[in-house]
């Protein structure tokens, strides 16, 4: 490789389209949250905890979950962050530090 | 029953933000070429290669491990764990090795992420389509929801981060490889834009780019070669949500369940009881600064509540492991290679190669890894002593 | 002295587009059902080897969602971005070396999600090949062309081509509804292409002694560029069933079942070319006229990357319990399947196994 060779560089861009399935026990979630304004969780048989979001399996347990239950709608804040720097491709930050 | 083996060779190219003078396949070729020649062996001694590839988003070329086939015919596969691909791969390899279907394993990993523009956008990517990819989640923002509870439970501060940043830097200076070299004061981290509270953009890793390989050897195959014995590796997936990870009994999401585990587990293997005094050189996968803080607990060498003066003691108690001799992660992250860097530098600080970044009198040292939001975690111990 | 490995559990599901299940779910079913399948309970298994791809699963580290629905949960779990049975050779080693007693085995991909095309060629690189436009199905065409016209083998073709539908027919595993295929490139037609489906598959692997034995693992490599690589052969095909083969003691065309994976339908007569089963230039005939090859239907009953060698597998462990159904051979007693990966079976995988 000599040092007069022009190194090529190539504009690239990578476009993936897809169709996620949310499939039946989200869906559900989703709804009961919009027509309801329910959040659910859905109970492990085994373990007997209660996953938010609902889903169909524990995957601690790894059995199905059984029965559905309404949660909240109070919580306990267990840990946060504050987004001050901004991504492109990504929700605006609220507050944005000086360079 | 057990397979003795230990790692013979290491190869890794430099650390930055990107090889413009290298086409991916050489890149894997540069490490490949001085792993086989630091363990003086050619290619055809090789039997089976493991490639560590972690999301092709970042290189933008799906199947790039395939590019450089060495010695076509070996059985050749790609592993890709994300964060953790780097000791997953090595452990992969190691597999074949104790199996027997290998004497020697070669084991690679590449980091092309020079050839991403939307790196962030990339990594949001990992999160659940479903429920989560609208977040801004990102790898900094999921560090930083880890950070803030460290600090609300054990009482870490933020100057704390910036110490242990500090550190690090101090000594990447002495790493001819790292992709930073700049000796940063507490201060000028803390004075650092703030990207998500409390992680400040010196707190956070470089996106580097690299390649780094090893050579596994069974016993029979080490010959006068200088070895790094592998004690222990142990590798554990944790759930994924990170709201399942709060209240539970195995442990809360500081806890950093998954890497307590493999410690366990390798130290068993190993034969390490006391962490403090059977470990001397500890080269983490702690991209941010206060990732650090769950690893002394999770790794033995402390009760959680005593973490932060842990901290104070590495700072002066100088009986106590070298952390970070390599400058870890903080100093360059080539993503994909990150944990097999941190075994490489483990193994060249038990072969006592290491250069000037070389700690006195190494007998054993620990590689960690860690993949996806802390949920896959790696460990593996190496040492001067051949297992019995 | 390595160990000896056996099959516990296997399971299977070939569907597309159920809106009712996201991705997880369909593999918690198939994973689930080959631990029911194997008699044993989760705390008996401490591995998870698993095949599966990010630009398949539309998510990078696809691994972190999927993982846990395929029993990773606080368990030595590894991800490999490679075909499902390279996954199964790299179990079979943590078993053989004392790694782990017992392991998940699980590859999937589902096609109603992705754009297979648009995966097939971003496999190719930015500089040389991808602005030729290439995907994988060009190299599978170049051999077509090579191989298809020799004498009879067009007509041999025609008489494959309708084996293959009638298995894939017969199969109760094979998709019924819904699926695609791509646009075929000369000289392929439309019989020769793949059709893509929702592929989950999953067995129970472990060192006790149960109806089903690995007896042989063989891997193998090719260079990148199809330019260094025969085209009228699959070279690292022949070398891994070479590999295996010997292991297991006997030839290629002892087996009593070959499921043999190919990205088309000349990829599958070339397949058992390199396996040893039909002498060089007679793949056609024998994917014809062979019962013993591919009694599954191949890729006509339903295909998606990464899954392929473990579907292979999972076929040929069905016909050795003798629980194939339909296309049930007689007498199954040794059996052998391959996979293969990207870049247009660059690398390859073949297993064989034994009926205890």
């Amino acid at each position: 490789m000599t040092d007069t060779t022009e190194l090529v560089t190539i504009p690239g861009s990578w476009n993936f389209d897809y169709t996620y399935f949310a499939g039946e026990a989200a869906s559900r979630f989703f709804a009961a949250l919009k027509e309801s304004q329910q959040i659910m969780g859905a109970r492990c048989p085994s373990c007997q905890r209660v996953l938010v979001p609902a889903r169909s399996f524990c995957d601690a347990c790894f059995k199905r979950t059984t029965e559905w239950v309404p949660v909240g709608p109070e919580g306990t804040l267990e840990t946060f962050t504050i987004i001050t720097a901004a991504f492109p491709g990504l929700p605006k930050p609220p507050i944005v530090s000086p360079t | 029953m057990k397979t003795r083996m230990a790692v013979v060779g290491v190869g890794q190219t430099s650390y930055k933000r990107a090889h413009t003078e290298l086409c991916s396949a050489d890149m894997i070729w540069e490490a490949a070429e001085q792993a086989l020649d630091d363990a003086a062996l050619d290619i055809s001694a090789v039997d089976a290669i493991v490639m560590g590839v972690a999301p092709d988003a970042l290189a933008g070329e799906n199947g790039v491990e395939k590019t450089a086939i060495f010695g076509a015919g070996k059985p050749y596969v790609r592993v890709n764990t994300g964060g953790v691909t780097g000791s997953s791969a090595a452990f992969a390899g190691a597999s074949y090795v104790g199996s027997g279907r290998a004497k020697v394993s070669l084991v690679i990993s590449l980091e092309r992420m020079g050839q991403a523009t939307t790196s962030q956008q990339v990594f949001n990517t990992i999160f659940d389509p479903v429920y989560e990819k609208d977040f801004p989640l990102t790898t900094i923002t999921m560090a930083a929801l880890r950070a803030s509870m460290l600090m609300r439970v054990y009482g870490y501060s933020e100057r704390d981060w910036a110490e242990i940043a500090s550190r690090n830097y101090r000594n990447a200076l002495k790493n001819p490889l790292a992709h930073i070299h700049k000796d940063l004061s507490p201060e000028d981290i803390l004075a650092s834009p703030l990207l998500a509270w409390p992680i400040h953009r010196f707190e956070a890793c470089p996106m580097s780019e690299g390649a780094c390989a090893l050579v596994i050897a069974e016993e029979g195959s080490v010959g006068d070669r200088v070895p790094a014995w592998v004690q222990g590796m142990a590798s554990t997936s944790d759930a994924y949500a990170m709201g399942d990870r709060f209240h539970r009994p195995e442990g809360t999401l500081v806890d950093l369940l998954s890497l307590r585990r493999s410690a366990e587990r390798a130290y068993a293997d190993a034969g390490v009881t006391d962490a403090r005094k059977d470990i001397d050189a500890v080269e983490l996968y702690t991209a941010f600064s206060s990732a650090e803080a769950m690893t002394y607990p999770a790794l033995g060498f402390c009760e959680p509540e005593d973490g932060p003066r842990f901290l104070r003691e590495l700072f002066t108690d100088p009986s106590l492991p070298a952390f970070n001799p390599s400058g870890g992660p903080q100093a360059a992250n080539p993503v994909s290679a990150t944990a097999m860097v941190r075994i490489a530098e483990a193994a060249l600080q038990v072969r006592g190669m290491a250069g000037e970044r070389q700690v006195p009198d190494v007998r054993r040292a620990v590689a960690t890894g860690q993949g996806g939001a802390t949920q896959f975690s790696t460990v593996c111990v190496l040492g001067t002593e051949r297992p019995e | 002295m390595r160990l000896p490995i056996y099959i516990e559990g296997v399971a299977l599901e070939i569907s597309f587009a159920d809106a009712r299940r996201n991705l997880s779910e369909l593999i918690f079913d198939t994973v689930r059902a080959s631990v029911d399948d194997s008699g044993r309970q989760m705390d008996e298994i401490d591995s998870v080897v698993l095949a599966a791809h990010d630009l398949v699963d539309g998510r990078s580290l696809s691994s972190m969602v999927t993982a846990p629905a395929a029993g990773a949960y606080l368990r030595d779990e590894i991800r490999f971005s490679d075909d499902g049975a390279a996954a199964f050779a790299a179990a079979v080693t943590r078993l053989e070396a004392g790694d782990n007693q017992r392991s998940i085995v699980a590859a999937w991909g589902r096609s109603s999600e992705h754009d297979p095309d648009a995966f097939s060629r971003s496999l190719f690189d930015p500089y040389m090949t991808r602005p030729l436009g290439l995907d994988e199905f060009v190299l599978s065409a170049m051999r077509a062309q090579l191989c298809l016209s020799g004498d009879g083998v067009r007509e041999a073709r025609e008489r494959a081509v309708a084996r293959r539908r009638a298995a894939a027919g017969r199969n109760p595993r094979s998709l019924k509804t819904g699926g695609f295929t791509s646009a075929p490139h000369y000289p392929l037609d439309g019989d020769d292409m793949p059709l893509w489906a929702d592929i989950t598959v999953s067995m129970v692997l472990s060192t006790e002694p149960a109806p089903i034995r690995v007896t042989g693992v063989g891997q193998s490599s090719e260079p990148y560029l199809f330019g260094d690589r025969p085209l009228r052969s699959i070279r690292s095909l022949s070398q891994a069933a070479d590999r295996a083969l010997t292991e297991a003691g006997i030839p290629g065309t002892a087996v009593d079942v070959a499921e043999v994976d190919g990205l088309t339908l000349v990829d599958e007569a070339l397949g058992l070319e390199a396996v040893g089963l039909a002498r060089a230039g007679e793949g056609m005939l024998r994917l014809a006229d062979d019962p013993r090859a591919n009694p599954s239907g191949g890729g006509a009953s339903g295909y998606s990357r990464p899954a392929m060698g473990l579907l292979r597998i999972a076929e040929a462990v069905l016909q050795l319990r003798g629980q194939a159904g339909p296309v049930q051979l007689d007498g199954v007693r040794t059996a052998l399947a391959s996979g293969s990966s990207t870049v247009a079976g660059q690398t390859q995988t073949v297993i064989v196994l034994e009926a205890a």
